[in-house]
């Protein structure tokens, strides 16, 4: 059994809610209400407002000023510990920009 | 054994689509299956978990694609690399259909050797001993381009009066780290836009990320042109490790207005231009296939273009624009050259994507003699796991698996097994009641469990959690994967 239009549409909604991904919940909020459902909706207006815009957190702007071998040493040297990598990307919203 | 069939060549294609993974990247992986009819052509992305009884298998032969390839630009790449290469050195051959080589190509190049690749395919002709220092002693190289005409019949589209575009264009503009040679096709396509306009054309050129297309509308735009203004792309800058790239986006940070000038003088001085590392544009076959004249840059395309006969040549210094402009006023002779470069490209048969397997696999399939039991347990397991998009859709697949990465891989055993437990027999409600109550995405949790319940698609949920957790990359990949259907 395939997933509808509309059903294929919710669940779209539904990843952009849970990896947080503001261009996917930009997306989703342009979505007409009736085609999302209240409750859904309000997930994502609400992942809207605490998504991150892609490089503007705080570690990663401060690493910019780094000389370009360390950051390129740094970003390589911290996926040796993968849960702060984990939570580096998710936080800055570089997980959606790396590729 | 009486009434079995006779053992098929393995083929096992690596990959890494993702939901955004452009149409082309599909094509390209599709083509194995539909031009090696007499193989078993299976298709493993690179992240999906496979358990290490079910995984060691040995293909006849193993192709790598170019979209797996790309991730030698992550810092994940040490990890990704170690990841399939044992199959790789038990495969009888391994081909690597590699792109945008001027790039980290010192990586590519290690890689090479460490998985011990039998035939490597690149768009680029030029300086191969630069880009692959280690592997050009002992490899063989072929040409694969970047993209190829996909088979079935050719598109209707408009005789050049009807269409209301006269010039029309879309082109990136390339980030600096990539040397000068790629900032021309930008600068060709604005600095002939301005030509054009002056004379009179309709012209809709952008470099802007914002008014570029994607999907089926970039060929119904190119359609609606008379004229596209092109050139061969690359780079001119050789990054062997990427370390470049990261200088310039440094620099960027602190100087975002910087002109190229500023940044080669401050990141890369003295180092472009020393190479051409130009290759052919899939653009070439889109605009055949759009029946749009090419106003190209004059330069050997194929050795199947002529100019005149199948383009209109635009000098490099565009010192013969009049004389092009005064071209496209004759609408009859561009007609024909329409014509002409859609039998050279596309009608002649020669850039189909057989050429590309052809290409990767030419001489190297052998017909097994015994049959593998442990490849079939690899193909049932790879479909399988692929089932839930084949049966309900990409959007169930991706959805469950955003919830296994985001969610369950951050809980702990005790929660996954409480939560793998009530799939089957518990609604999403209650569920989410029970052990996500005040979950941020609480709602979204829901949907997802409800429409795996509803699909029927609970004990692949299941299997595809017992992997992820037993999956060492998986905790540290921040994207999900697609399979290729």
């Amino acid at each position: 059994m395939t997933v509808g239009t509309s059903d294929g549409t919710r669940l779209r909604v539904c990843s952009a809610i849970l990896t947080n991904n503001r261009r996917e919940l930009e997306w989703a909020a342009g979505l007409p209400r009736d085609a999302v459902g209240p409750e859904l909706m309000a997930e994502v207006e609400q992942a809207l407002a605490d998504a991150p815009v892609p490089g503007e957190h705080g570690i990663v702007r401060l690493t910019n000023h780094l000389p370009a071998v360390v950051q390129y040493a740094g970003q390589r040297a911290v996926l040796l510990f993968p849960h702060i990598a984990r939570r580096l990307l998710r936080a800055s919203g570089l997980h959606h920009r790396m590729f | 054994m009486p009434g079995e069939s006779a053992p098929r060549p393995k083929v096992l294609v690596v990959h890494a689509l993702r939901p955004t993974s452009r149409q082309t990247t599909i094509d390209h992986l599709l083509s194995f299956r539909e031009h090696l009819p007499h193989c078993d052509v299976q298709y493993l992305h690179f992240q999906q978990p496979v358990p290490e009884e079910i995984g060691a298998v040995a293909p006849d032969l193993m192709v790598v694609n170019y979209d797996y390839l790309n991730y030698r630009f992550s810092p994940l790449w040490p990890f990704i690399r170690r990841r399939h290469r044992d199959i790789a050195r038990r495969a009888g051959k391994v081909v690597a259909i590699a792109q945008d080589d001027f790039w980290a190509n010192k990586l590519l190049d290690n890689w090479c050797i460490d998985w011990d690749v039998d035939r490597i395919l690149t768009p680029i002709d030029n300086d191969r001993d630069v880009l692959y220092p280690r592997s050009s002693r002992n490899k063989e190289f072929r040409t694969g381009l970047t993209g190829y005409v996909r088979s079935g019949p050719v598109p209707e589209t408009a005789p050049l009066i009807e269409r209301r575009i006269d010039l029309g264009q879309r082109v990136r503009a390339m980030p600096p780290h990539l040397g000068r040679l790629a900032q021309a096709k930008a600068t060709q396509a604005v600095a002939f836009a301005a030509v054009a306009r002056d004379a009179g054309f309709m012209v809709d050129v952008s470099t802007r990320v914002e008014d570029s297309f994607t999907g089926p509308a970039w060929f119904a735009f190119l359609a609606s042109c008379r004229f596209t203004v092109g050139m061969k792309g690359g780079a001119s800058l050789n990054d062997p490790y990427g370390l470049i790239h990261t200088k310039v986006q440094a620099h960027l940070v602190r100087h975002p207005d910087a002109s190229f000038d500023e940044i080669e003088a401050r990141c890369f001085p003295g180092k472009d231009m020393k190479h051409d590392f130009s290759a052919i544009s899939p653009r070439l076959f889109e605009s055949a296939l759009a029946g749009t004249c090419q106003v190209l840059q004059r330069d050997d395309y194929l050795g199947v273009l002529e100019p005149w006969r199948d383009y209109l040549p635009l000098e490099k210094d565009m010192s013969n624009k009049d004389e092009v402009v005064a071209a496209m006023r004759d609408l009859d002779r561009c007609q024909e050259i329409v014509a002409s470069a859609r039998t050279a490209l596309v009608d002649s048969g020669v850039f189909d994507y057989g050429r590309l397997v052809h290409a990767a696999t030419d001489g190297l399939l052998r017909i097994p003699t015994t049959h593998d039991v442990s490849w079939d347990s690899f193909v049932k397991y790879i479909s399988e796991a692929s089932s839930v998009s084949h049966r309900c859709g990409h959007e169930l697949h991706d959805a469950s698996l955003h919830f296994i990465s985001e969610v369950i891989l951050v809980m702990n055993e005790d929660e996954t097994r409480q939560l793998i437990s009530s799939l089957s027999t518990t609604s999403s409600a209650k569920i989410v009641q029970s052990m996500f109550a005040g979950h941020p995405a609480q709602n979204a949790i829901s949907h997802v469990i409800s429409a795996v319940q509803q699909h029927q698609q609970v004990s692949w949920f299941i299997n595809q959690v017992m992997c992820a957790r037993r999956d060492r990359l998986s905790s540290k990949v921040p994207w999900t994967w697609r399979v290729v259907i």
